[in-house]
């Protein structure tokens, strides 16, 4: 009876994975590959070895000399996403124009200041969106001379808060 | 056994890897792309046919995976399972639009690259079991290509299709079938030709 289920099973597992039992589902080997040598010259275990022959044959692909340094140079100027933990600013409907501008003519003091600035208002008016995950920034439209990757970390953000005074 | 500690091995490598690559390492992107580009590239060719742009594929599945290093997680899918889906499903938006269509009516579609052994019975062999396997509908022909030619366990080609062991074991059984029974009339001279010389060819290529 088991031995009739085996040789079902083996006929099963032939025709899906081939003549090769190095191709089969491991745990399945052990009971089976005795029975298939049993039955090595069977007709249905020939016709499988043979079409493996043929997609042996098969002609496989390289990548491309080159590609590589190709691939890296195109990555040098592809945004990436953003990791966990990461405040994120969905480019706002409006900004006051001092806003933007006080950006745009800045230094780095400025530009942290100008964002609290430019956060406490978003916030004001509910349009300051937290995203764990992250999500591609506008932040050049609001912003002029920052990139769309820019962005102002959690941890940043918070330490940043708690050392101003809010009005 | 050995494969396994083998891929045990290379997972541990490509953690590595991807978590330096997601710091910006790019000499760790490159390895990156080292280890897995031949077998994106091999599977895409399987995929799509001689005629298919694989280089395409290749470096948008390479772009993808940069752009996701950040957010990668350490212990989670595999980075060459990962790639495979992105290819794979790269492959199947090529497929499904109609150049893509048109190309499987086609009997035997030429290899656009000079070959050294274009001339000979082997190759020509190898030319006529790539366009038969172009000729399965795509689901046997990925079932197929990633059981055999990427040699995934079927768990792994099950999860990466996501379907069922069961199923995947009738679309491997039904893509061979039919395979069996397009090369039926010529398979005399195809096994003559491929004992002849250059049977194994494909298989070098694909190992590397």
């Amino acid at each position: 009876m088991a031995e009739d289920s085996n040789l079902e099973r083996l006929r099963e597992v032939v025709a899906a994975y081939g003549a090769e039992p190095d191709r089969w589902p491991p745990d399945e080997r052990g009971a089976l590959e005795p029975l298939a040598r049993a039955l090595d010259t069977a007709s249905w275990i020939a016709e499988e070895r043979e079409l493996d022959r043929l997609l042996d044959a098969a002609p496989g692909a390289r990548m491309r000399a080159g590609l590589a340094d190709d691939i890296i140079a195109a990555a040098r100027t592809t945004a990436r996403a953003i990791p966990d933990k990461v405040v994120t600013l969905r480019t706002p409907p409006r900004v006051p124009h001092i806003a933007a501008s006080l950006l745009a003519r800045s230094g780095p003091a400025t530009v942290l200041a100008a964002s609290l600035a430019a956060g406490l208002w978003l916030g004001a008016t509910d349009q300051i969106e937290t995203l764990i995950n992250g999500e591609p920034l506008g932040l050049a439209e609001f912003a002029p001379g920052f990139s769309d990757e820019d962005s102002l970390s959690l941890e940043a953000f918070d330490t940043f808060s708690a050392t101003m005074s809010l009005p | 056994m050995a494969g396994d500690q083998q891929r045990a091995r290379e997972r541990d490598g490509d953690d590595t890897l991807i978590a330096r690559t997601a710091g910006g390492d790019e000499r760790a992107f490159a390895e990156l792309i080292a280890r897995h580009g031949d077998r994106i590239a091999a599977l895409a060719r399987h995929l799509l046919g001689p005629a298919a742009d694989t280089d395409d594929i290749v470096q948008e599945s390479f772009l993808r995976l940069w752009t996701q290093a950040p957010a990668w997680r350490p212990g989670g899918a595999q980075v060459s399972t990962w790639l495979y889906r992105v290819a794979s499903n790269l492959c199947i938006d090529r497929l499904r639009k109609p150049t893509a269509t048109a190309l499987d009516t086609i009997a035997e579609p030429a290899d656009p690259r000079p070959r050294p052994d274009q001339d000979h019975a082997a190759s020509r062999a190898a030319m006529r079991v790539e366009a038969a396997l172009q000729q399965l509908p795509p689901r046997q022909r990925m079932a197929l290509v990633l059981c055999h030619f990427e040699e995934l366990s079927n768990i792994e080609a099950s999860e990466l299709m996501g379907i069922t062991v069961e199923a995947l074991e009738s679309l491997l059984a039904r893509g061979r079938r039919t395979l069996r029974h397009a090369l039926e009339d010529e398979r005399a001279w195809l096994i003559a030709a491929l004992r002849d010389g250059g049977m194994e060819a494909g298989r070098e290529i694909r190992h590397g």
